[in-house]
């Protein structure tokens, strides 16, 4: 019975994380899931949204931006296309970027591929924006 | 022999280039540090996610992807994304890649060809040379970045997937070191996932089903592939900047050299025949 996990973030500018942790909580594409150890060996595809893991020392967030998630023999591979520390996540900055965005989205025809990008810009800025508030909660 | 002004002037002249040249190897140095420090940082994310993708391909080969899957008919259309530098005085970066394409057009038959540029001189070099230009992206201040790869990348991926395109390649320059950097031209799509080796293919359960999984994966994976070309291409830019502006330097410091000992030899003779004169004017007092 292993009783911890190796969580590992990575995105294509840098690895942006590497810690042992004993819980992680990912946005999944069909929904949150949880990894505890001796997970079975999964793949799955993820949203814009939050990660959480659970260390000794307490509880961690971190946005992410889409991308993949492999758990395999007691290792969390967090594939990224971007991914924010919840402490280096700045909530002015988050906010500035969703009002961008949401100008953006009034503007854009629905559907087109303007929206589509603006409604990703949103999401991201919604997800910095939570990771962020988590921080303060903590 | 020319005038001690005037080697003078040169002197001056060549050392306020010399300085230029040290100046922008200098910078080049410092570019290229950061290129491959930023080339190294990529390296763990494309090498999880082509595993990754490998894998689920070799799990799903009896039903294979169309991204996966080369034309039977043949090449009719072949897509090329040309990767050079927006700048020049980088000796034959630009020149070495300019000569990979015209082969490679040639090969496929310059009318099958269609091009998107990333970076002033190859689009330079072929606007006035009859290639079908998709598309072109230049003068980019600070280089190519991951926003732009990607865009290319889905852009040529839906290309591919809709029919309109029978193979996508990139040329690039790898970075082999700092003095060697190889043109080099790569298959985007159809994608040709090396083999899943030693590993073995792993059994995953999947979120959601492998087949949506894959075509995520794969679109991923050309992304990555054309940002890595960027990568590799910017050190390889900085590299051949910064030895180009090497060799210049020296130059311009063994032209330093020779034109001193020419003013020094055109000093010498102003002074001997300076002395002559005085010499003779004297003779000729003493009548």
């Amino acid at each position: 019975m292993a009783t911890r996990l190796l969580l590992r973030i990575v995105t294509p500018q840098q690895p942006i994380l590497e810690a042992e942790v004993q819980e992680v909580t990912a946005p999944g594409t069909l929904g949150e899931f949880g990894v505890l150890p001796d997970h079975v060996t999964f793949l799955s595809s993820l949203e814009c949204g939050v990660l959480r893991y659970r260390t000794f020392q307490g509880e961690a967030a971190v946005a992410v931006r889409g991308g993949f998630a492999e758990v395999r023999a007691n290792v969390v591979t967090i594939l990224a296309d971007d991914a924010v520390l919840a402490e280096d996540a700045s909530p002015e900055l988050a906010r500035s970027e969703r009002a961008t965005a949401e100008a953006m989205l009034k503007q854009a025809p629905f559907g087109t591929a303007e929206y589509h990008e603006a409604e990703e810009r949103r999401r991201w800025a919604e997800a910095r924006l939570a990771a962020s508030r988590w921080r303060q909660v903590s | 022999m020319a005038s001690l002004k005037a080697i003078r002037k040169r002197i001056a002249s060549v050392k306020n280039t010399q300085k230029i040249t040290k100046a922008m190897k200098m910078v080049s140095a410092a570019k290229l540090r950061r290129a491959q420090e930023a080339a190294t940082n990529a390296r763990a994310y494309a090498e999880k996610l082509s595993e990754l993708m490998r894998q689920v391909a070799a799990s799903m080969s009896d039903t294979p992807h169309p991204l996966l899957q080369r034309r039977a008919s043949g090449l009719t259309r072949v897509d090329l994304l040309l990767i050079t530098a927006d700048r020049g005085l980088c000796g034959a970066y630009n020149s070495n890649l300019i000569r990979r394409a015209e082969q490679l057009l040639a090969e496929h038959g310059r009318e099958r060809v269609r091009v998107t540029f990333v970076g002033r001189r190859g689009f330079d070099y072929f606007k006035k040379r009859g290639v079908v230009i998709a598309d072109k992206h230049i003068n980019l201040f600070g280089g190519p970045d991951l926003a732009l790869a990607g865009r290319l990348a889905d852009h040529l991926t839906n290309e591919y997937a809709e029919g309109r395109t029978d193979a996508v390649f990139v040329l690039y320059s790898h970075f082999r070191s700092a003095l060697s950097q190889v043109p080099t031209v790569e298959q985007l799509l159809p994608i040709v996932p090396a083999a899943v080796g030693a590993e073995g293919v792993r059994e995953y359960v999947t979120e959601p089903d492998a087949a949506t999984l894959l075509d995520r994966l794969l679109r991923q994976y050309v992304r990555v592939l054309v940002h890595r070309a960027f990568l590799e291409a910017q050190a390889s830019e900085h590299a051949a900047r910064m030895t180009a502006m090497d060799s210049a330097t020296s130059n311009a410091a063994e032209m330093i050299d020779r034109l001193t000992l020419e003013m020094n030899r055109a000093r010498q003779a102003a002074i001997t025949k300076e002395l002559m004169e005085i010499v003779s004017g004297a003779e000729a007092l003493k009548g």
